[in-house]
């Protein structure tokens, strides 16, 4: 399976402040690949990176084998992009938009854009800029499903978009992805809707890299383990087997990659009463809040 | 490759508007208002006369530097001044052996200019043709204005229409007197405030002068007879009850003719190094002397003849012009060139570039080496700067400038 | 493609475009209106004399309108196009950058070229009805320059406005007035001086790349 997208090395800072450094990941063609962080740990970046609008401090972004900041214009062509706040030419309605669209990709088909444009129960001359947010992302979408790209960026697909929406929007995407085996790169922060659509998943934080890996894996990996506490005062500290933790009064929560013996284990190590440990269950949400913490 | 041409068009645009403004702005402020002396022949001393401009206060001194008020001046210029004489009661009876008559004095006292930005001009060619003889005391406007092309054309005002009738009369009789169109040269005086009409002296296409008019509707065409092979920049007709002559012909080498009424024969004035871009050509004549003076930025020359154009007496005077004086000199080295769009001497915009001289390479070894540094410090290496050297090596201060505002970017061009 | 980025363009400056038509049609109206009075109030005969004779102006009206003309649609061109995101969906088009901003600025140029067409044309008429081939001559020499004047405009506001770098911009700006001012208090110019400024005109093109340059790694 060939690489779509290839990060080595990858550091970028705006001038004197570091945004990541040493970032390295691989878009697998037909995975859908989600960069999942808080807001402000670089995910932006990395899709300007990625897009070739930024040319990174240092590193090596590759998209479809070439420099992602010299990308020439056949391969831009198999890149469908989607921006923050589904953002558009405005000033055109429906019908103007997609005529205008139509003549820059070779593989147009303008065929899904008007069956979604159907489902908006909108006229063809309606004006973008007098349609609601919600409408703007189904236009949105609609253009990429008509461009028929090879790889699709989506930076923050939900933002301003209400639940329904969301979910329309995905709804789509699954069907679109899994039908065509497109490529797919998504960032988000909102996690819940994800949970069944991603592949692979890459978690970041402020400059370093939390999570590198297939969903599924993760997902198997990476526990929950509540405990009763008998004394509270008692401090944990951040380190290879305890990812994430939290104290409420009497009851500590841990957040591990290791199985339940080992933290039996190093709770015991720490003189701590291990008998009340228990692994809960978690969604990906709680998970992605596990591992990157409240705050 | 793109990026380094605008960024090159980029540094030249600057370079080009500092180069004009900077000097502009320099001698807006610097530039300090040099009057120009004035040269009088007194009739009564034989001598010069020369009133200059102290700040605000003329003063009139000769040439050994003694000095005379006003009264005494007017005094010593009789003609010049027989008005304010004559209320005096000052005036002489005669001089020179001459009687002085009003009447006479006033019709041989002339006063002719000539500025550099009217030779080099090139009006609308289209004139007026007055009727030299029409009975009436005044001077009236045709109603139509004339163009000689490949043919003599009047054109009406009111219905901007070819007279065909007139055209055709013209054109016709013009060709009879072999006058070969289209015409180089024009000149007349087209204004209905003079005593009497002269109309047009024309050069044709073959450098031959006629003298062009129309006497009751009916044309006038004579050739002059002036020598084909005069390099005729610019004539001035001028109608003088004097009579004397038409008016003056320059060539483009400075020489000067009056054309005179005598059957046009030229008289050719005692001037030498008239530079027609530069003097300023200053007539003074009365009943007994023509005073010419040539006056630029920095020096003038006079020639005084008598009225058979004989010459009398010669002066010169020079002074310090503004590149002379201490901000000229600061300018010198600032400014390798000034570029200008406008000149005082012509009335067409051009380029007027003009250099400083070879002390202004100190200025931009200075500025060079300056920016040698500047590039040294952003790491940019001999290989990707040596333009901008060059262009601040070159252009001075207004390279540097250029230079110093947009930062070279071959450090981030991949 | 072309056609499309043309389309795009024109529905972003077509009212401005508009707008400038009638402006400039009611300009020449009133200098056409004014002719006339001027023949009707000083005789026909007057009138010439003070045109020919004493150059007093008589169509100065539409100096500043190519002027006007070249800004407002470099501004209502690509103003919209400095927002961010709106950036990123231009850049993101599958057409080489420096390309995309040429094809964008040959249609502003293509429209004002047009429209001055059609300034000159009718002031031609308007002149030569109540003027002969020679000064009507002379009014298209002077509109000359203020048309060139104007396209020097829209260029070096387009690079202004794309420039994102503001130090860049506050030193353009004061070099573009410099340059443009001399198309304006420059009269009577010489053939050199009309090709000069023909050649810089066009060649002011060039300067937006160099912002366009700054376009992309303006993106942060």
């Amino acid at each position: 399976m060939e690489n779509v997208v290839e990060v080595k090395n990858l550091t970028h800072s705006y001038g004197k402040k570091l945004v990541f450094e040493d970032f390295n990941f691989e878009i697998k063609s037909g995975r859908i690949f989600g960069l999942l962080g808080k807001n402000g740990t670089g995910k932006t970046t990395t899709i300007n990176i990625l897009n070739g609008f930024l040319k990174p401090t240092s590193g090596q972004c590759l998209m479809f084998g070439e420099n992602s900041y010299k990308l020439p214009p056949q391969t831009k062509a198999r890149v469908g992009f989607l921006i923050e706040g589904h953002i558009q030419y405005s000033f055109m309605s429906i019908k103007q938009i997609e005529k205008f669209y139509s003549a820059f990709y070779p593989k147009w088909k303008k065929e899904p854009y008007y069956e979604l444009m159907a489902k908006l129960e909108v006229t063809e001359d309606q004006k973008l800029s007098k349609m609601s947010c919600g409408q703007r992302s189904q236009v949105a979408l609609g253009l990429i499903l008509a461009q028929d790209p090879d790889l699709l960026i989506l930076d923050d697909y939900s933002m301003g978009l209400d639940a329904g929406y969301r979910r329309l929007f995905l709804d789509y995407l699954i069907e679109y992805a899994k039908a065509e085996a497109k490529t797919i790169f998504i960032t988000s922060h909102i996690i819940q809707d994800l949970e069944n659509f991603l592949d692979d998943c890459l978690i970041i934080d402020y400059r370093s890299v939390l999570v590198a890996m297939p969903i599924t894996e993760f997902r198997q990996t990476f526990k929950q383990y509540k405990f009763h506490l008998d004394n509270p005062s008692i401090k944990f500290s951040k380190n290879e087997v305890v990812r994430n933790f939290e104290v409420l009064k009497d009851k500590a929560t841990i957040y591990s990659f290791a199985g339940k013996p080992e933290i039996e284990a190093y709770l015991n190590s720490l003189s701590i009463n291990s008998s009340t440990v228990e692994e809960i269950p978690m969604t990906l949400e709680d998970a992605f809040i596990g591992i990157t913490g409240k705050y | 490759m793109l990026i380094k041409t605008s960024r090159i068009i980029y540094l030249l645009l600057i370079v080009f508007v500092a180069s004009i403004y900077l000097p502009k702005y320099y001698w807006m402020k610097f530039e300090k208002n040099i009057r120009n002396p004035m040269v009088y022949f007194s009739p009564v001393k034989k001598d010069f006369l020369i009133r200059g401009q102290n700040i605000n206060e003329l003063y009139y001194v000769d040439e050994k530097g003694k000095h005379y008020d006003r009264d005494q001046f007017e005094e010593l210029m009789p003609l010049l001044n027989y008005r304010q004489l004559v209320l005096d009661n000052k005036l002489p009876d005669s001089l020179n052996g001459e009687p002085l008559v009003m009447d006479k004095i006033r019709i041989n006292n002339i006063m002719l200019k000539i500025n550099p930005d009217e030779i080099d001009f090139k009006t609308i060619l289209l004139f007026p043709m007055l009727e030299s003889k029409s009975g009436r005391v005044r001077l009236e406007m045709p109603d139509d204005y004339f163009r000689i092309t490949n043919r003599f054309e009047f054109i009406d005002c009111a219905t901007n229409k070819i007279d065909e009738t007139k055209s055709a009369c013209f054109s016709t009789y013009l060709g009879v007197k072999k006058f070969a169109f289209p015409a180089k040269l024009i000149a007349g005086n087209p204004t209905t405030k003079k005593a009497f009409d002269e109309g047009y002296f024309v050069l044709d296409a073959k450098n031959n002068l006629f003298h062009i008019k129309m006497v009751k509707g009916k044309p006038f065409c004579v050739n002059t007879n002036i020598p084909d092979s005069l390099d005729v920049a610019y004539m001035k007709i001028m109608e003088m009850p004097l009579m004397e002559f038409y008016g003056l012909m320059i060539t483009r080498q400075g020489d000067v003719y009056f054309i005179s009424y005598d059957n046009y024969k030229l008289i050719k004035l005692p001037l030498k190094d008239y530079d027609i871009t530069k003097d300023v050509f200053a007539l003074m004549g009365d009943q007994f002397y023509r005073t010419v003076s040539l006056v630029n930025s920095q020096s003038i020359r006079t020639v005084v003849t008598d009225r058979k154009y004989r010459v009398v007496d010669t002066y010169k005077q020079t002074w310090k012009n503004n590149s002379e004086l201490r901000a000229g000199i600061a300018a010198s080295y600032l400014f390798p060139f000034t570029l200008k769009l406008n000149d005082e001497n012509s009335s067409y915009s051009n380029f007027y570039f003009q250099f400083s001289g070879s002390n202004a390479l100190i200025g931009s070894i200075i500025f060079a080496s300056i920016t040698f540094v500047i590039l040294r410090k952003r790491q940019i290496s001999l290989q990707k700067g040596w333009f901008d050297l060059l262009l601040v090596l070159i252009t001075g201060v207004f390279g540097f400038i250029a230079v110093s505002l947009v930062k070279n970017i071959d450090k981030y061009l991949e | 493609m072309y056609s499309a980025l043309f389309y795009k363009e024109w529905l972003k400056v077509r009212w401005a475009v508009f707008g400038l038509t009638i402006l400039s049609l009611l300009v020449l109206t009133y200098i056409a209106l004014d002719l006339a009075y001027y023949v009707e109030f000083m005789t026909a005969v007057g009138f010439w004399g003070n045109v020919i004779l004493l150059g007093m102006p008589f169509f100065t009206d539409i100096r500043y309108t190519p002027l006007l003309s070249g800004i407002i649609v470099a501004i209502v061109q690509f103003s919209p196009e400095m927002n961010l995101s709106r950036l990123k969906l231009t850049l993101h088009l599958p057409v080489e950058e420096n390309k995309l901003l040429f094809q964008m600025i040959s249609v502003g140029l293509l429209l004002l070229v047009l429209l001055f067409l059609i300034i000159t044309i009718l002031l031609w008429i308007i002149v030569g009805i109540y003027f002969p081939a020679e000064v009507v001559r002379f009014a298209l020499n002077s509109l000359a320059l203020w048309l060139l004047g104007g396209i020097a405009a829209y260029f070096l506001t387009s690079a202004i406005i794309l420039e994102p770098v503001w130090t860049r911009r506050l030193i353009l700006i004061p070099v573009a007035l410099g340059f443009i001012d001399l198309f304006y208090s420059t009269g009577n110019p010489h053939i050199q001086l009309t090709l000069f400024f023909i050649i810089t005109s066009v060649v002011a093109a060039l300067l937006i790349s160099y912002s366009g340059y700054h376009f992309k790694r303006g993106i942060k």
